[in-house]
Protein backbone atom coordinates (compact mmCIF):
# COMPACT_ATOMS: atom_id res chain seq x y z
CA UNK A 1 0.00 0.00 0.00
CA UNK A 2 1.35 3.45 -1.22
CA UNK A 3 2.39 5.75 1.83
CA UNK A 4 0.72 8.95 2.17
CA UNK A 5 2.72 11.85 1.19
CA UNK A 6 4.67 13.32 3.97
CA UNK A 7 3.64 17.20 4.15
CA UNK A 8 6.52 19.95 3.43
CA UNK A 9 7.75 21.72 6.29
CA UNK A 10 9.56 24.91 7.05
CA UNK A 11 13.25 25.17 7.56
CA UNK A 12 12.18 26.04 11.55
CA UNK A 13 9.82 23.20 11.94
CA UNK A 14 12.56 20.64 10.23
CA UNK A 15 14.90 22.02 13.22
CA UNK A 16 12.40 21.34 15.90
CA UNK A 17 11.44 18.00 14.41
CA UNK A 18 15.39 16.97 14.69
CA UNK A 19 15.38 17.59 17.66
CA UNK A 20 12.45 15.43 18.78
CA UNK A 21 14.39 13.16 16.87
CA UNK A 22 17.26 13.04 18.69
CA UNK A 23 15.83 13.16 21.88
CA UNK A 24 12.41 11.13 20.92
CA UNK A 25 10.15 13.26 23.86
CA UNK A 26 10.27 16.66 25.15
CA UNK A 27 8.34 19.61 26.28
CA UNK A 28 8.47 23.08 25.14
CA UNK A 29 10.65 24.11 27.85
CA UNK A 30 12.95 21.77 26.73
CA UNK A 31 12.98 22.20 22.59
CA UNK A 32 13.78 25.96 23.65
CA UNK A 33 16.83 25.55 25.62
CA UNK A 34 17.82 23.00 22.95
CA UNK A 35 17.36 25.01 19.44
CA UNK A 36 17.36 28.63 21.77
CA UNK A 37 20.21 28.40 24.49
CA UNK A 38 20.19 32.22 25.04
CA UNK A 39 16.01 32.33 24.44
CA UNK A 40 13.58 33.96 26.67
CA UNK A 41 9.71 33.68 26.70
CA UNK A 42 9.33 34.89 23.13
CA UNK A 43 11.46 32.02 21.94
CA UNK A 44 9.06 29.93 24.29
CA UNK A 45 6.17 31.27 22.12
CA UNK A 46 8.05 30.73 18.78
CA UNK A 47 8.69 26.73 19.48
CA UNK A 48 4.83 26.24 20.81
CA UNK A 49 3.84 28.20 17.71
CA UNK A 50 5.82 25.53 15.61
CA UNK A 51 4.79 23.14 17.44
CA UNK A 52 1.15 23.61 16.96
CA UNK A 53 1.78 23.91 13.48
CA UNK A 54 3.47 20.10 13.46
CA UNK A 55 1.04 18.91 15.03
CA UNK A 56 -1.63 20.71 12.77
CA UNK A 57 0.47 19.08 9.84
CA UNK A 58 0.31 15.33 11.71
CA UNK A 59 4.12 15.08 12.23
CA UNK A 60 4.24 15.51 16.24
CA UNK A 61 1.69 14.12 18.54
CA UNK A 62 1.56 15.20 22.33
CA UNK A 63 0.33 13.74 25.65
CA UNK A 64 -0.41 15.87 28.84
CA UNK A 65 2.09 14.16 31.59
CA UNK A 66 1.24 16.15 34.62
CA UNK A 67 0.87 20.05 33.99
CA UNK A 68 3.10 20.11 30.87
CA UNK A 69 2.68 18.91 27.39
CA UNK A 70 4.94 15.96 26.05
CA UNK A 71 5.69 16.02 22.42
CA UNK A 72 6.83 13.07 20.40
CA UNK A 73 7.65 13.02 16.33
CA UNK A 74 4.85 10.83 14.63
CA UNK A 75 7.00 10.46 10.99
CA UNK A 76 10.58 8.70 10.92
CA UNK A 77 13.25 10.73 9.97
CA UNK A 78 14.01 9.23 6.53
CA UNK A 79 10.50 9.61 5.53
CA UNK A 80 10.09 13.16 6.04
CA UNK A 81 14.16 14.16 4.70
CA UNK A 82 13.45 11.81 2.07
CA UNK A 83 10.19 13.11 0.85
CA UNK A 84 11.30 16.71 1.25
CA UNK A 85 14.32 16.15 -0.69
CA UNK A 86 12.09 14.66 -3.35
CA UNK A 87 9.81 17.47 -3.50
CA UNK A 88 12.59 20.35 -3.53
CA UNK A 89 14.45 17.70 -6.11
CA UNK A 90 11.38 17.74 -8.59
CA UNK A 91 11.49 21.80 -8.68
CA UNK A 92 15.19 21.84 -9.42
CA UNK A 93 14.70 19.17 -12.07
CA UNK A 94 13.53 19.06 -15.24
CA UNK A 95 9.78 19.96 -14.06
CA UNK A 96 11.41 23.13 -13.54
CA UNK A 97 13.01 26.08 -15.48
CA UNK A 98 16.09 26.26 -13.44
CA UNK A 99 17.83 22.57 -13.63
CA UNK A 100 20.65 21.99 -11.19
CA UNK A 101 20.54 18.29 -11.43
CA UNK A 102 21.59 15.41 -13.49
CA UNK A 103 19.63 12.69 -13.49
CA UNK A 104 20.55 8.82 -14.51
CA UNK A 105 16.76 9.06 -15.88
CA UNK A 106 13.86 11.17 -15.39
CA UNK A 107 10.99 9.37 -14.13
CA UNK A 108 8.30 12.06 -13.19
CA UNK A 109 6.46 11.70 -16.34
CA UNK A 110 5.32 7.98 -16.33
CA UNK A 111 2.51 6.44 -15.93
CA UNK A 112 2.13 2.53 -14.56
CA UNK A 113 0.58 1.60 -17.73
CA UNK A 114 3.59 3.14 -19.75
CA UNK A 115 6.44 1.67 -17.46
CA UNK A 116 4.92 -1.50 -17.73
CA UNK A 117 5.25 -1.57 -21.57
CA UNK A 118 8.77 -0.52 -21.76
CA UNK A 119 8.69 -3.62 -19.41
CA UNK A 120 7.44 -5.67 -21.76
CA UNK A 121 9.62 -4.67 -24.05
CA UNK A 122 13.21 -5.32 -22.20
CA UNK A 123 11.69 -8.71 -21.75
CA UNK A 124 10.40 -9.40 -25.32
CA UNK A 125 13.20 -7.80 -27.37
CA UNK A 126 16.70 -9.90 -27.41
CA UNK A 127 19.74 -7.63 -27.12
CA UNK A 128 21.04 -7.64 -30.63
CA UNK A 129 24.80 -8.97 -31.23
CA UNK A 130 27.22 -6.89 -33.62
CA UNK A 131 27.57 -8.53 -36.60
CA UNK A 132 30.58 -11.12 -36.94
CA UNK A 133 31.62 -10.48 -40.38
CA UNK A 134 31.61 -6.33 -40.10
CA UNK A 135 34.87 -4.91 -40.83
CA UNK A 136 33.73 -1.03 -41.55
CA UNK B 1 20.64 51.13 -28.32
CA UNK B 2 23.41 48.85 -29.11
CA UNK B 3 22.99 46.34 -26.00
CA UNK B 4 19.74 45.70 -27.53
CA UNK B 5 20.55 44.49 -31.14
CA UNK B 6 23.69 42.93 -29.72
CA UNK B 7 21.07 40.88 -27.57
CA UNK B 8 18.74 40.49 -30.35
CA UNK B 9 21.94 39.43 -32.52
CA UNK B 10 22.80 37.02 -30.72
CA UNK B 11 19.24 35.62 -30.16
CA UNK B 12 19.10 35.36 -33.85
CA UNK B 13 22.66 33.96 -34.46
CA UNK B 14 22.07 31.31 -31.96
CA UNK B 15 19.00 30.04 -33.10
CA UNK B 16 20.61 29.21 -36.22
CA UNK B 17 23.09 27.22 -33.87
CA UNK B 18 20.23 25.58 -32.42
CA UNK B 19 18.58 24.66 -35.94
CA UNK B 20 22.07 23.22 -36.80
CA UNK B 21 22.15 20.87 -33.21
CA UNK B 22 18.65 20.27 -33.73
CA UNK B 23 19.70 18.96 -37.61
CA UNK B 24 22.40 16.88 -36.48
CA UNK B 25 20.45 15.78 -32.67
CA UNK B 26 17.84 14.08 -34.40
CA UNK B 27 18.34 13.78 -38.33
CA UNK B 28 22.37 12.41 -38.47
CA UNK B 29 22.09 11.35 -34.29
CA UNK B 30 25.61 12.03 -33.63
CA UNK B 31 24.83 12.74 -29.86
CA UNK B 32 28.44 13.57 -28.88
CA UNK B 33 28.28 16.68 -31.52
CA UNK B 34 24.75 17.78 -30.94
CA UNK B 35 25.58 17.93 -27.34
CA UNK B 36 28.85 20.48 -28.59
CA UNK B 37 26.59 22.62 -30.28
CA UNK B 38 23.54 22.82 -27.72
CA UNK B 39 26.29 24.12 -25.61
CA UNK B 40 27.60 26.39 -27.81
CA UNK B 41 24.11 27.71 -28.15
CA UNK B 42 23.97 28.36 -24.39
CA UNK B 43 27.86 30.28 -24.60
CA UNK B 44 26.39 31.99 -27.74
CA UNK B 45 23.59 33.76 -25.65
CA UNK B 46 25.89 35.55 -23.14
CA UNK B 47 28.96 35.68 -25.25
CA UNK B 48 29.06 39.27 -26.41
CA UNK B 49 29.63 40.14 -30.15
CA UNK B 50 33.37 40.86 -30.59
CA UNK B 51 33.40 40.92 -34.63
CA UNK B 52 30.60 42.69 -36.38
CA UNK B 53 29.02 41.31 -39.87
CA UNK B 54 27.40 44.05 -41.80
CA UNK B 55 23.45 43.24 -42.29
CA UNK B 56 22.63 46.15 -45.28
CA UNK B 57 18.94 46.21 -45.25
CA UNK B 58 16.07 49.25 -45.28
CA UNK B 59 14.79 50.76 -42.22
CA UNK B 60 11.35 49.87 -41.49
CA UNK B 61 8.65 51.40 -39.71
CA UNK B 62 10.11 49.89 -36.13
CA UNK B 63 13.53 50.61 -36.25
CA UNK B 64 12.72 54.32 -36.95
CA UNK B 65 10.62 54.42 -34.25
CA UNK B 66 13.28 52.72 -31.87
CA UNK B 67 15.86 55.52 -32.88
CA UNK B 68 17.92 53.07 -34.59
CA UNK B 69 17.72 53.55 -38.32
CA UNK B 70 19.84 56.70 -38.46
CA UNK B 71 17.79 58.88 -40.09
CA UNK B 72 17.19 62.34 -38.34
CA UNK B 73 13.70 63.25 -39.79
CA UNK B 74 11.67 62.41 -36.66
CA UNK B 75 13.79 63.28 -33.27
CA UNK B 76 10.91 64.29 -31.56
CA UNK B 77 9.30 60.78 -31.66
CA UNK B 78 12.31 59.13 -31.30
CA UNK B 79 14.22 60.88 -28.51
CA UNK B 80 10.72 59.60 -26.11
CA UNK B 81 11.67 56.36 -27.20
CA UNK B 82 15.18 56.22 -26.92
CA UNK B 83 15.06 57.50 -23.41
CA UNK B 84 11.70 55.47 -21.69
CA UNK B 85 12.16 52.09 -23.65
CA UNK B 86 15.90 51.43 -22.53
CA UNK B 87 14.85 51.74 -18.71
CA UNK B 88 11.55 50.33 -18.97
CA UNK B 89 13.58 47.39 -20.89
CA UNK B 90 16.16 46.76 -18.15
CA UNK B 91 13.45 47.03 -15.12
CA UNK B 92 11.71 44.80 -16.48
CA UNK B 93 15.07 42.72 -17.33
CA UNK B 94 16.03 43.10 -13.53
CA UNK B 95 12.72 41.98 -11.82
CA UNK B 96 11.79 38.90 -14.05
CA UNK B 97 15.88 37.28 -13.62
CA UNK B 98 15.86 38.91 -9.97
CA UNK B 99 12.68 37.12 -9.49
CA UNK B 100 13.92 33.88 -11.47
CA UNK B 101 17.41 33.97 -9.47
CA UNK B 102 15.75 34.37 -6.02
CA UNK B 103 13.52 31.39 -6.58
CA UNK B 104 16.71 29.22 -8.30
CA UNK B 105 18.48 30.20 -5.01
CA UNK B 106 16.57 29.74 -2.41
CA UNK B 107 15.45 25.93 -3.95
CA UNK B 108 19.15 25.11 -4.02
CA UNK B 109 19.91 26.13 -0.65
CA UNK B 110 17.06 24.35 0.46
CA UNK B 111 18.12 21.29 -1.28
CA UNK B 112 21.57 21.95 -0.01
CA UNK B 113 20.73 22.34 3.32
CA UNK B 114 18.88 18.75 3.14
CA UNK B 115 21.94 17.20 2.03
CA UNK B 116 23.37 17.66 5.67
CA UNK B 117 20.96 14.45 6.45
CA UNK B 118 22.67 12.42 3.77
CA UNK B 119 25.66 9.87 5.07
CA UNK B 120 28.35 8.68 3.14
CA UNK B 121 27.59 5.98 0.75
CA UNK B 122 28.58 2.36 2.13
CA UNK B 123 32.04 1.22 1.80
CA UNK B 124 31.72 -1.15 -1.23
CA UNK B 125 29.94 1.33 -2.76
CA UNK B 126 32.73 3.66 -2.19
CA UNK B 127 35.54 1.09 -3.46
CA UNK B 128 33.84 0.45 -6.63
CA UNK B 129 33.39 3.78 -7.65
CA UNK B 130 37.21 4.52 -6.97
CA UNK B 131 38.11 1.45 -9.25
CA UNK B 132 35.79 2.49 -11.72
CA UNK B 133 37.31 6.00 -11.75
CA UNK B 134 40.26 5.09 -12.03
CA UNK B 135 39.43 2.86 -15.10
CA UNK B 136 37.53 5.93 -16.68
CA UNK B 137 40.21 8.24 -15.89
CA UNK B 138 37.81 10.79 -13.66
CA UNK B 139 40.12 13.22 -12.94
CA UNK B 140 38.56 14.66 -9.76
CA UNK B 141 36.30 11.70 -8.10
CA UNK B 142 32.98 12.76 -7.08
CA UNK B 143 31.61 12.20 -2.93
CA UNK B 144 29.31 9.50 -2.97
CA UNK B 145 26.41 10.16 -0.76
CA UNK B 146 23.51 7.74 0.14
CA UNK B 147 20.18 9.74 0.84
CA UNK B 148 16.88 8.76 2.11
CA UNK B 149 13.75 9.24 -0.21
CA UNK B 150 12.57 7.64 -3.33
CA UNK B 151 14.93 9.96 -5.71
CA UNK B 152 17.00 8.81 -9.17
CA UNK B 153 20.25 8.84 -8.57
CA UNK B 154 22.05 12.24 -9.89
CA UNK B 155 24.77 14.50 -9.69
CA UNK B 156 25.47 17.89 -8.29
CA UNK B 157 27.55 20.52 -8.57
CA UNK B 158 29.74 20.56 -5.48
CA UNK B 159 32.19 23.25 -4.21
CA UNK B 160 35.44 21.16 -4.93
CA UNK B 161 34.01 18.83 -6.22
CA UNK B 162 31.10 16.90 -7.52
CA UNK B 163 28.56 14.97 -5.46
CA UNK B 164 26.31 12.08 -6.66
CA UNK B 165 23.59 11.45 -4.78
CA UNK B 166 22.19 7.48 -4.75
CA UNK B 167 19.23 6.52 -2.89
CA UNK B 168 19.64 4.15 0.37
CA UNK B 169 16.58 2.10 -1.11
CA UNK B 170 17.48 1.51 -3.76
CA UNK B 171 21.51 0.17 -3.35
CA UNK B 172 20.31 -3.18 -2.02
CA UNK B 173 18.08 -3.76 -4.86
CA UNK B 174 20.92 -3.47 -7.32
CA UNK B 175 23.04 -6.33 -8.57
CA UNK B 176 26.70 -6.19 -9.17
CA UNK B 177 26.38 -5.53 -12.79
CA UNK B 178 23.78 -2.74 -12.62
CA UNK B 179 26.12 -1.85 -9.59
CA UNK B 180 28.68 -1.18 -12.15
CA UNK B 181 26.43 0.41 -14.90
CA UNK B 182 25.05 2.74 -12.34
CA UNK B 183 28.23 4.42 -11.91
CA UNK B 184 29.33 4.09 -15.06
CA UNK B 185 26.70 6.36 -16.23
CA UNK B 186 27.79 8.63 -13.22
CA UNK B 187 30.98 8.98 -13.58
CA UNK B 188 30.72 9.50 -17.19
CA UNK B 189 28.19 12.56 -16.85
CA UNK B 190 31.10 13.82 -14.63
CA UNK B 191 34.11 13.43 -16.73
CA UNK B 192 32.12 14.92 -19.69
CA UNK B 193 31.45 17.99 -17.07
CA UNK B 194 27.87 18.03 -17.52
CA UNK B 195 27.06 19.37 -13.98
CA UNK B 196 29.34 22.39 -14.45
CA UNK B 197 26.93 22.46 -18.11
CA UNK B 198 23.90 22.62 -15.43
CA UNK B 199 25.75 25.68 -13.89
CA UNK B 200 25.88 27.75 -17.61
CA UNK B 201 21.96 26.53 -18.03
CA UNK B 202 20.77 28.14 -14.99
CA UNK B 203 23.19 30.96 -15.97
CA UNK B 204 21.31 31.47 -18.91
CA UNK B 205 17.96 30.44 -18.08
CA UNK B 206 18.39 33.53 -15.33
CA UNK B 207 19.50 35.83 -17.70
CA UNK B 208 17.01 34.60 -20.82
CA UNK B 209 13.84 34.20 -18.79
CA UNK B 210 12.33 35.82 -21.36
CA UNK B 211 12.97 33.95 -24.45
CA UNK B 212 10.69 30.46 -23.52
CA UNK B 213 13.34 28.06 -26.22
CA UNK B 214 15.99 28.37 -23.14
CA UNK B 215 13.54 25.94 -21.11
CA UNK B 216 13.57 22.88 -24.68
CA UNK B 217 17.28 23.82 -24.94
CA UNK B 218 18.11 22.56 -22.18
CA UNK B 219 15.89 19.40 -22.52
CA UNK B 220 17.56 18.86 -25.58
CA UNK B 221 21.01 18.81 -23.97
CA UNK B 222 20.35 16.49 -21.83
CA UNK B 223 18.47 14.12 -23.74
CA UNK B 224 21.89 14.25 -25.87
CA UNK B 225 23.77 13.83 -22.56
CA UNK B 226 22.19 10.80 -21.87
CA UNK B 227 22.19 9.26 -25.19
CA UNK B 228 26.32 10.01 -24.64
CA UNK B 229 26.24 8.48 -21.32
CA UNK B 230 24.25 5.44 -22.55
CA UNK B 231 26.71 5.17 -25.20
CA UNK B 232 29.90 5.54 -23.10
CA UNK B 233 28.35 2.70 -20.36
CA UNK B 234 27.64 0.14 -23.36
CA UNK B 235 31.13 0.38 -24.95
CA UNK B 236 32.48 -0.44 -21.61
CA UNK B 237 29.89 -2.99 -20.01
CA UNK B 238 29.11 -4.44 -23.76
CA UNK B 239 27.79 -7.51 -22.11
CA UNK B 240 25.80 -5.84 -19.46
CA UNK B 241 23.71 -3.44 -21.91
CA UNK B 242 20.64 -5.05 -20.71
CA UNK B 243 21.76 -5.09 -17.32
CA UNK B 244 21.61 -1.32 -17.94
CA UNK B 245 18.39 -0.80 -19.27
CA UNK B 246 16.72 -3.07 -16.64
CA UNK B 247 18.35 -0.41 -14.11
CA UNK B 248 16.84 2.38 -15.98
CA UNK B 249 13.43 0.69 -15.43
CA UNK B 250 13.99 -0.50 -11.94
CA UNK B 251 14.72 3.15 -11.36
CA UNK B 252 11.87 4.35 -12.83
CA UNK B 253 9.99 1.83 -10.64
CA UNK B 254 11.53 2.74 -8.01
CA UNK B 255 10.96 6.60 -8.06
CA UNK B 256 7.51 5.96 -9.21
CA UNK B 257 5.41 7.65 -8.14
CA UNK B 258 6.10 10.82 -7.56
CA UNK B 259 4.24 13.95 -6.21
CA UNK B 260 4.83 16.02 -9.21
CA UNK B 261 3.24 18.84 -10.56
CA UNK B 262 0.13 17.49 -13.02
CA UNK B 263 1.97 17.46 -16.63
CA UNK B 264 -0.30 17.57 -20.08
CA UNK B 265 -0.59 14.38 -21.54
CA UNK B 266 1.65 15.20 -24.60
CA UNK B 267 4.63 15.40 -22.30
CA UNK B 268 3.82 12.30 -20.64
CA UNK B 269 3.99 10.80 -24.23
CA UNK B 270 6.80 12.62 -25.44
CA UNK B 271 8.43 11.24 -22.10
CA UNK B 272 8.12 7.08 -22.38
CA UNK B 273 8.29 7.65 -25.98
CA UNK B 274 12.02 9.19 -25.24
CA UNK B 275 13.06 6.17 -22.63
CA UNK B 276 11.66 3.67 -25.14
CA UNK B 277 14.05 5.08 -27.72
CA UNK B 278 16.53 5.09 -25.13
CA UNK B 279 15.77 1.25 -24.41
CA UNK B 280 16.54 0.08 -27.77
CA UNK B 281 19.35 2.18 -28.12
CA UNK B 282 20.53 0.65 -25.20
CA UNK B 283 19.43 -3.02 -26.26
CA UNK B 284 20.74 -2.47 -30.38
CA UNK B 285 24.20 -3.93 -30.02
CA UNK B 286 24.81 -2.81 -34.11
CA UNK B 287 24.20 0.72 -33.59
CA UNK B 288 27.69 1.38 -32.73
CA UNK B 289 29.25 -0.55 -35.40
CA UNK B 290 27.35 1.31 -38.22
CA UNK B 291 29.64 3.74 -38.78
CA UNK B 292 31.72 4.12 -42.01
CA UNK B 293 35.00 5.52 -42.88
CA UNK B 294 35.81 6.83 -39.18
CA UNK B 295 38.54 9.14 -40.51
CA UNK B 296 35.83 11.02 -42.28
CA UNK B 297 32.71 11.03 -39.81
CA UNK B 298 35.84 12.63 -37.26
CA UNK B 299 36.70 15.48 -39.93
CA UNK B 300 32.76 16.01 -40.77
CA UNK B 301 32.35 16.12 -37.10
CA UNK B 302 35.65 18.75 -36.34
CA UNK B 303 34.24 20.85 -39.29
CA UNK B 304 30.93 21.60 -37.86
CA UNK B 305 32.37 22.00 -34.31
CA UNK B 306 34.94 24.98 -35.81
CA UNK B 307 32.08 26.30 -37.69
CA UNK B 308 30.26 26.29 -34.92
CA UNK B 309 32.81 28.18 -32.75
CA UNK B 310 33.43 30.76 -35.13
CA UNK B 311 30.40 31.82 -34.90
CA UNK B 312 30.66 32.47 -30.86
CA UNK B 313 32.09 35.89 -31.54
CA UNK B 314 30.45 37.43 -34.53
CA UNK B 315 27.54 39.72 -34.57
CA UNK B 316 24.80 41.10 -36.23
CA UNK B 317 25.20 44.62 -36.90
CA UNK B 318 22.36 46.38 -38.96
CA UNK B 319 23.59 48.96 -41.60
CA UNK B 320 20.63 50.78 -43.03
CA UNK B 321 20.11 52.07 -46.60
CA UNK B 322 17.46 53.25 -49.34
CA UNK B 323 16.63 50.69 -51.62
CA UNK B 324 15.09 53.48 -54.03
CA UNK B 325 18.45 55.70 -53.94
CA UNK B 326 21.00 53.61 -55.98
CA UNK B 327 23.10 56.51 -57.60
CA UNK B 328 22.97 58.17 -54.47
CA UNK B 329 26.55 58.27 -52.79
CA UNK B 330 27.08 55.70 -49.59
CA UNK B 331 25.84 57.55 -46.57
CA UNK B 332 27.52 57.55 -43.59
CA UNK B 333 25.98 56.82 -40.66
CA UNK B 334 26.53 55.43 -36.80
CA UNK B 335 23.29 53.27 -37.43
CA UNK B 336 22.82 51.79 -34.55
CA UNK B 337 23.50 54.46 -32.10
CA UNK B 338 21.43 56.36 -34.38
CA UNK B 339 22.39 59.76 -33.13
CA UNK B 340 23.69 60.75 -36.42
CA UNK B 341 22.32 60.82 -39.25
CA UNK B 342 23.73 62.27 -42.33
CA UNK B 343 22.17 61.63 -45.84
CA UNK B 344 23.74 62.16 -48.59
CA UNK B 345 21.70 64.37 -50.47
CA UNK B 346 18.04 65.47 -50.91
CA UNK B 347 17.58 62.65 -52.52
CA UNK B 348 18.71 59.74 -50.02
CA UNK B 349 16.64 61.88 -47.32
CA UNK B 350 13.93 61.75 -48.90
CA UNK B 351 13.64 58.31 -49.59
CA UNK B 352 14.59 57.68 -45.98
CA UNK B 353 11.72 60.10 -45.05
CA UNK B 354 9.01 57.52 -47.33
CA UNK B 355 10.39 54.60 -46.23
CA UNK B 356 10.28 55.32 -42.05
CA UNK B 357 7.43 57.52 -42.11
CA UNK B 358 4.60 57.45 -44.99
CA UNK B 359 2.91 59.81 -43.16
Amino acid sequence: MKKPAVPSVTGAELNVLEELWRSREATIRDLRDALYPQGGGSKFATVQKLLSRLVAKGLVGRRKAEANWIFRPLVARDDMIGGELRRVAERLGSNSMTPLLTYLVETGELTSKERAHLRRLLDESPARQPPRTAKQ
Amino acid sequence: MPWLLGILSNVLLASLLALAAWFVQRRLRMYGVARILWVLVLIKLVTPAVLSVPLRQSPGLMACTLGICGCGQHAGRQAIWRETLPWALLGAWSIGAAAKGLIAWRRWARFRRLLAHASPAPPEWQTLAARLSLELSVRVSPEILAVPGRLPPLVIPGRRRPRMLLPMDLLDRLDRSQREALLLHELVHIRRGDHLVRMLELMVGVAFWWLPCVGSIGRQLRACEEACCDAAVVSHRPLARRDYARLLLDVVDFANPLPRQALPQATAMSAAADLEQRLRSILDATSGARRTWPAAVFAAKAIAVGLACAVLPCGLQCEFVARTAPAAPAVEMESVTGETCEPGGERQEAAFRAMCCPS
